[in-house]
């Protein structure tokens, strides 16, 4: 009879707990089933906020064009140092490559990768008391497909060892996945 | 305890001639000549005095912190925050056991719940730890639940209750916040929006297990209101706000929640609880002016649209009015 005199006050306390549970079960359940990615992709960073140039997919082949300088022309800023970089995602690394050795690459642009990933910016919640919101974490990336995140492990150029770099804006761009 | 259970359980006792007819007449003659438990209207106003008493002794302590802060030294700053928190609730543990200082001691306990939480930040800062951090945010929320928590089972206070529900709301989402951190895939607004669903379906439910006490004057009752009050203008709120806005509307939520608010007007009257009556009718209403702009500004025109709605408005308060008329008073 207590049971279920009790019933509301169970389930009261159960619902904050199932969510718990499930958000729980959302991150890592699905990592037990879900394909590991394959294709490996290009991507490029500059050294400051004002690439000299960027790299492009045309024709399934890497291209590069000079950018001009985009900042406050009163206050002129040196242009970035821009390098590629080839990601292994297997084993979560990358190496430098010459643009050269890219132009050798066939690549895909589409945001989605044959094999259904694509790099997004992490998630940071964040809360005070009772107030919190979610905001877009550009200081790392991830491998998001088929339910599950893998978090990359970057090269950083620029402010390396500042604290606060930032994969925002114009330092990172993804280039394309590299097809097989 | 409902009145249909303890008949129902008097006639158990009776059939097992456990109670005898005498007995019960003279129970119910002895109740009758009692005064009812409903604190005089002085004992009420003063018990408001603590708690404003409370609030200002809370403010003044930030103030003076604020003030100085830069001259404190470490420990006089945690003195005067996690110190006072924890004296104010010794204090109410004696004035306790005076015995007719009983009210008074909830004040204190009430102090102790608002200064202790900044204690605990400031002590943690000093210590060097990140209190903005989910992880830390967490322990605290944690640390304060289980305190607040085990008062309310030792000393069974409504105050102690009371700081056991905020802390543990607290607790709820600064670990969701770190169970997500970094993890894309809870990217969507709408994510959030299930989280802080959960808080007001959970209040609902504790307010409706605390509204079946036996005396409809006692703390818990009033603690019951306040749970179901809060807990249906939230919920109706966010389910409102997960129909979104077209064309990124959900089309489930927006066919769901005019059912929602009708069961909420209903349920008023079983659980004789005005808050779902009133906020039932003005979401009702927000909703009709909602779906009105959203779909129908476009194809009826603004102004046959506020004529329509005006009627619909008038109809929605004159149903409020006939239920609170027939069932509330």
């Amino acid at each position: 009879m207590n049971k279920t005199k009790n019933i509301p006050l169970i389930v009261g306390l159960s619902i904050p707990l199932a969510m718990i549970v499930f958000v729980t079960a959302s991150i890592y359940l699905p990592q037990l089933w879900a394909p590991q990615p394959k294709t490996n992709f290009l991507y490029s960073l500059s050294s400051t906020y004002y690439p000299a140039k960027e790299y492009f997919v045309s024709n399934n082949k890497i291209a590069e064009r000079i950018l001009p300088y985009t900042g406050n022309p009163n206050r002129p800023q040196p242009l970035g140092d821009i390098r590629i970089y080839l990601h292994d995602v297997v084993r979560n690394e990358g190496r430098e490559i010459s643009f050269e050795e890219a132009q050798t690459l066939l690549l895909d642009n589409r945001a989605l990768s044959p094999d259904g990933f694509e790099v997004v910016p992490g998630t940071r919640g964040e809360s005070f008391f009772l107030f919190f919101y979610n905001s877009e974490d550009y200081s790392s990336l991830y491998l998001k497909g088929h339910h599950t995140t893998k978090k990359l492990h970057l090269y950083k150029i620029g402010s390396i060892g500042s604290g606060n770099y930032s994969y925002y804006n114009n330092r990172y761009r993804f280039i394309g996945w590299v097809r097989e | 305890m409902i009145k249909e259970e303890i008949l129902n359980q008097i006639k158990i006792l009776a059939s097992q001639k456990f109670l005898t007819k005498e007995e019960i007449l003279t129970a119910y003659e002895e109740g009758s000549r009692t005064q009812p438990e409903t604190p005089p209207h002085s004992t009420r106003l003063s018990l408001i005095l603590y708690y404003i008493g409370g609030i200002v002794v809370f403010l003044g302590i930030i103030i003076l912190i604020a003030q100085h802060w830069s001259s404190l030294n470490n420990f006089t700053k945690i003195l005067l925050t996690l110190g006072s928190g924890i004296a104010a609730f010794m204090t109410g543990i004696l004035l306790e056991r005076g015995g007719h200082l009983n009210q008074l001691s909830q004040a204190f306990y009430f102090i102790s719940g608002l200064i202790t939480p900044l204690g605990v930040h400031i002590t943690f800062d000093i210590a060097g730890l990140d209190v903005g951090s989910n992880e830390i945010q967490t322990l605290i929320s944690g640390l304060l639940f289980v305190t607040y928590m085990g008062s309310y089972l030792f000393f069974r206070k409504i105050i102690f209750l009371i700081f056991s529900i905020i802390f543990g709301t607290w607790f709820y989402v600064s670990f969701g916040n770190l169970l997500i951190a970094g993890h894309p895939l809870f990217d969507d607004w709408r994510f959030n929006a299930y989280r802080v669903l959960v808080i007001w379906l959970s209040y609902l439910f504790l307010g409706y297990q605390f509204s079946r006490t036996p005396s409809p004057h006692n703390a818990r009752h009033t603690l019951s209101q306040w749970l179901l009050g809060i807990g249906v203008f939230g919920f109706l709120g966010t389910t409102l706000a997960l129909g979104g806005w077209s064309p990124d509307q959900s089309v489930l939520w927006e066919l769901l929640f005019p059912g929602l608010v009708v069961g909420i007007l209903f349920l008023s009257i079983p659980l004789k609880n005005r808050s779902f009556l009133v906020f039932g009718s003005l979401y009702l209403m927000a909703y009709i002016v909602k779906i009105s702009a959203e779909y129908f500004e476009k194809s009826l025109g603004w102004a046959l649209c506020l004529v329509l709605m005006g009627f619909l408005l008038m109809g929605i308060g004159y149903f409020a009015f006939y239920l609170n008329k027939k069932y509330m008073v």
